[in-house]
């Protein structure tokens, strides 16, 4: 295909008829006039453009399929260390300070994140910025400073993002990293994207040019923006990103991650972790291209959907019986958009796992805990869901669902992802028709397929893991401990999860000291 | 609308005045209604102006953070469990907060979901009925909520620095409370009631209605709901602090390895000085932001320093607070150089040291990025209840957006001689070394 190599000048946007930003107008989820590209269909870089003149704002979000899934082995961290330098080391034209400088006024940040399989640079802008931003953005990444002094500042950022706050100071997203480090040992996907404390002490600035090339090349990205920019403001927008360089060769392939059989355990033993911090969770096929996708993302937001009082666990673990702040589950990877309740967009992975997050507990309920959760999922795996209870669950679904798009950006990322996995309905149409003929025997079918397992691995950080791993393979009772008496259904319940036999024996349990995790 | 007059600079092309209504019911509730024309969802939000602030007993601090929660649990009428049901029914997004000075309970809906929502959020309101047994079970939660907030030496920090900046006032204490108050609240079920029916009367509460919504329609079905709740706020007394008279300083040592941190706070006016705060969220962001000469000396430079930041946000209080700044250092930086640092800078600025375009600069960032955090119903409702929280002024957001945009050089002088003539209060935390046990 004829790549376009134009010298292109940048169209002037009338400013001065942009409306003020924080008087709302119309807010539609899907604009009359707005334009959706597939991605790679023109000569330029992949581009999906969503132009709503009425917005307020410009947002761009562009995304490479590179991730730490292709730090090279022995350089863990090196995507992210790359990324960051990309978005924060300055450009060619200007420095560090001198973009600071640039970008203050507008209120504007070039943000990156860094997931196992994909990068995201972003950037939400008044609609009257885009002149001046614009060029800004495209200087960043097409050509990033990559300076000695930005690389020891952001190296030693990273390293203190990971030995400080990941290991030191946050240990909900700890026990959620050693679970992919369980699930996912000698895999691409097992050390955190900040890296190891030896892959990163490795790393040198070549390395960042290096790794740069290798994956913020042209073919992996797909530039997305929405909002109010000129008509044909996309074109342009690709056509600059033309100039990236091109990818040296496909990208590598994954394993697939270790089977074992039964539950397998990794206790992270951090003595100065005042309560216990469960992950539990399996590999699975699903993504969310599959077909069974929408389905068993119901099953998981019935049984628990994130920081929402709706689900199961949260229901019967925190509401019933006091034991933490919250209890959730997932059918795919997840993290959290800054403060908001909803899912990250552009984390897409080739690999999924399925998984259960109980918030911290106290460490004398902790075995009583991993086994309560443990209880209900497979309740509700083995007895289903009554069809009453998915016509009601599904119409809060439905709609609760819409909540998740709100913005430019959000809409943005969500299309982006419907790209990337190729499904041509946009997510919540698709989600939603699947809801509506959804009934007990088809959400059987489907848990059977993806969700019935019953090999899982569980991680735990909690101080005295010698003393968890004796009573996790005693098979001993684990009563819980409460502050007040409890009905007699709950006492009842209580009884048979503090009993249920989990099957675990020394070989399965490893303890990590915690200065040892991610050390390499 | 407004009682302030703009001057002239505020960039037109990014922020105008909110287009907002402020009704007040006969027993006191106050309504503002934002319309939102077109936008999918609707926030009806509820600020109670209680906050930690509120708790003036010894020996009772997170209780309104309590009540965060226990606002969940339910009413004779609608029990929690049907309470959990219908607001599934409604779609919701369903959570609350609290901080030093407010609650806020903020319902998200499609807004289909509207007139059915404005019922239920009345009742737990006016009917709040938690038996014992649920009050304990909820305590548990909050106990298992501080568990994960402490892993994080920050929160330790926080609670340092109210203790030695606030010796009478209750910002001495955290929104989430002291350990022990904590592991005493399945006890005090009593106090709770007690908390309860001082605060969460009309007269305290302000509703947000944010989104595609109208005036008319916001007010009848307030009207209906709320019409009947009756109360008036109690005021305990809240100490007011003595005069700081000297520097004070806790040094922190972790309990586990840690990057070295530091906060300093400076005691500043309430909101309602509301120039003053502008200016001193401009200070904070022109002093303290990315391309600030101090920011690059200590991060970008010298490297001594991985993270600096001061949050203009900070200031905005009730009663007056503190200008809070915190850095993170590299292991081997001296606390007192960076402190030293930081004091040159403000006092830089107290000496008359400004460059106006950095100014300009600095107020622009600060207004734009206001404005850009508010793209969505929730967000902007969140944002106005801040403000009035802090101003006691429902128009407080714009009062503070009006005064940052006309925030001079003299202004900014003027705050920074406040915080150099004031007496810093200083925490400094220090983690184990590594490997050490």
């Amino acid at each position: 295909m004829k790549k376009l190599a134009l010298a292109l000048v940048f169209l002037p946007l009338a400013c001065n008829d942009a409306a003020p930003l924080n008087v709302p107008g119309p807010t539609v989820a899907h604009p009359a006039g707005a334009s959706v590209e597939s991605p790679r269909s023109a000569g330029a870089v992949a581009t999906l453009a969503r132009r709503n003149p009425s917005a307020r704002v410009v947002a761009f979000r562009v995304v490479f399929d590179a991730g730490s899934a292709d730090d090279p082995a022995g350089k863990e961290g090196l995507t992210e260390l790359t990324a960051s330098m990309t978005a924060k080391s300055g450009t060619k034209k200007l420095t560090f300070a001198e973009l600071s400088r640039a970008l203050y006024p507008m209120a504007a940040y070039v943000d990156v994140h860094v997931d196992r399989d994909q990068t995201v640079f972003s950037a939400d802008i008044a609609a009257a910025d885009l002149e001046r931003f614009y060029p800004l953005l495209r200087d960043v990444i097409l050509e990033p400073r990559l300076d000695d002094a930005s690389f020891s500042r952001l190296k030693a950022r990273q390293t203190s993002s990971l030995d400080d706050e990941l290991k030191g100071a946050d240990d909900e997203t700890l026990g959620k990293e050693a679970l992919e480090a369980a699930i996912y040992a000698d895999h691409p996907y097992g050390h955190p994207t900040e890296g190891t404390d030896a892959g990163l002490a490795s790393i040198t600035l070549a390395d960042v040019s290096a790794q740069r090339t290798r994956a913020f090349c042209k073919d992996r990205v797909t530039v997305g923006i929405a909002g109010a920019f000129p008509v044909g403001f996309d074109k342009t927008v690709a056509r600059d990103l033309d100039a990236l360089p091109a990818c040296a060769g496909p990208r590598a392939g994954l394993p697939e991650p270790k089977k074992h059989h039964g539950l397998r355990v990794l206790l992270v033993d951090k003595p100065s972790a005042d309560a216990t911090a469960i992950s539990m969770g399996f590999p699975t096929t699903m993504t969310r291209a599959s077909d069974d996708f929408p389905a068993a993302y119901f099953f998981t937001s019935y049984v628990g959907l994130h920081r929402q009082s709706a689900g199961v666990l949260y229901n019967r673990l925190r509401e019933r019986r006091g034991l933490n702040y919250g209890d959730y589950a997932y059918a795919e990877y997840f993290e959290q958009e800054g403060w908001t309740r909803f899912t990250l967009p552009n984390d897409a992975r080739r690999e999924q796992l399925v998984s259960i997050w109980l918030r911290p507990v106290k460490p004398a309920n902790g075995l009583f805990a991993l086994r309560g959760a443990l209880y209900f999922w497979r309740k509700y795996v083995d007895e289903g869901v009554p069809d009453s209870e998915i016509a009601r669950f599904g119409t809060f679904l439905s709609r609760y669902s819409s909540l998740e798009q709100q913005t430019e950006s959000r809409r943005l990322g969500f299309a982006l992802d419907d790209a990337h996995y190729r499904i041509p309905t946009p997510f919540l149409e698709r989600m939603r028709a699947a809801w509506a003929s959804l009934d007990s025997k088809k959400l059987a079918q489907v848990v059977a397929r993806d969700l019935a397992t019953r090999d899982m691995t569980i991680a735990i950080v909690t101080k005295d893991a010698a003393g968890l791993k004796k009573a996790l393979v005693s098979g001993e009772k684990s009563p819980p401990t409460y502050d007040s008496p409890k009905p007699k259904e709950v006492t009842d319940e209580d009884k048979a999860i503090e009993s249920m036999p989990l099957g675990i024996k020394a070989e399965d349990v490893t303890i990590v000291p915690i200065a040892d995790l991610f050390a390499r | 609308m407004l009682d302030v007059a703009p001057r002239a600079r505020a960039d037109a092309a990014v922020y105008q005045p909110t287009p907002m209504t402020v009704d007040t019911l006969d027993n006191g509730l106050r309504v503002v209604v934002v319309p939102m024309p077109g936008a999918p969802t609707v926030a009806f939000y509820t600020l109670v102006m209680a906050g930690s602030r509120d708790e003036v007993e010894p020996g009772r601090s997170g209780y309104a953070h309590l009540f965060e929660h226990l606002m969940f649990r339910g009413t004779k009428q609608i029990p929690a469990a049907e309470y959990e049901k219908r607001m599934q029914a409604l779609g919701s997004d369903n959570n609350a907060y609290t901080t030093d000075d407010y609650t806020f309970f903020v319902p998200l809906v499609p807004k289909e979901s509207l007139a059915d929502l404005v019922p239920v959020e009345a009742d737990r309101f006016q009917h709040l009925d938690v038996a014992p047994a649920a009050y304990k079970d909820e305590t548990g939660a909050v106990a298992g909520e501080f568990n994960k907030d402490f892993s994080n030496p920050w929160w330790a920090m926080d609670e340092a620095i109210r203790e030695i900046a606030f010796t009478r006032h209750t910002y001495g204490h955290t929104v989430i409370g002291y350990k022990r108050d904590v592991d005493a609240m399945p006890q005090n079920y009593a106090y709770s009631k007690l908390f309860f029916s001082r605060f969460y009367v009309p007269d305290d509460c302000v509703i947000f209605a944010v989104g595609d919504v109208t005036r008319d329609q916001v007010l009848d079905l307030v009207k209906k709901s709320y019409g009947g709740w009756k109360g008036k706020r109690a005021h305990p007394t809240i100490a007011s602090e003595p005069e700081q008279r000297a520097p004070r300083r806790r040094d922190l040592a972790w309990k586990s390895e840690a990057t070295p941190r530091l906060l300093v706070g400076y005691k500043v006016p309430g909101a309602s000085q509301i120039a003053d705060s502008a200016a001193l969220g401009v200070l904070a962001t022109l002093v303290f932001g990315e391309p600030s000469a101090l920011y690059q000396k200590l991060v970008v430079q010298d490297q001594k320093v991985i993270g600096l930041e001061a949050d203009p946000d900070e200031v905005l209080h009730r009663d007056p607070g503190l200008f809070r700044v915190e850095a993170k250092l590299k292991d081997g930086t001296s606390f007192d150089d960076v402190l030293g640092q930081i004091q040159a800078a403000l006092d830089g600025v107290a000496q008359g040291k400004v460059d106006a375009s950095e100014l300009e600069s600095a107020r622009d960032h600060l207004t734009r990025g206001l404005v850009l955090s508010m793209q969505t119903p929730g967000t902007t409702a969140e944002r106005l209840a801040f403000l009035t929280a802090a101003t006691g002024d429902p128009h407080g957001f714009d009062r503070y957006m009006q005064a940052a945009s006309a925030v001079t050089k003299a202004d900014v002088v003027r705050v920074a001689k406040m915080l150099t003539a004031a007496h810093r209060n200083t925490v400094t935390l220090t983690g184990k070394k590594r490997g050490a046990k």
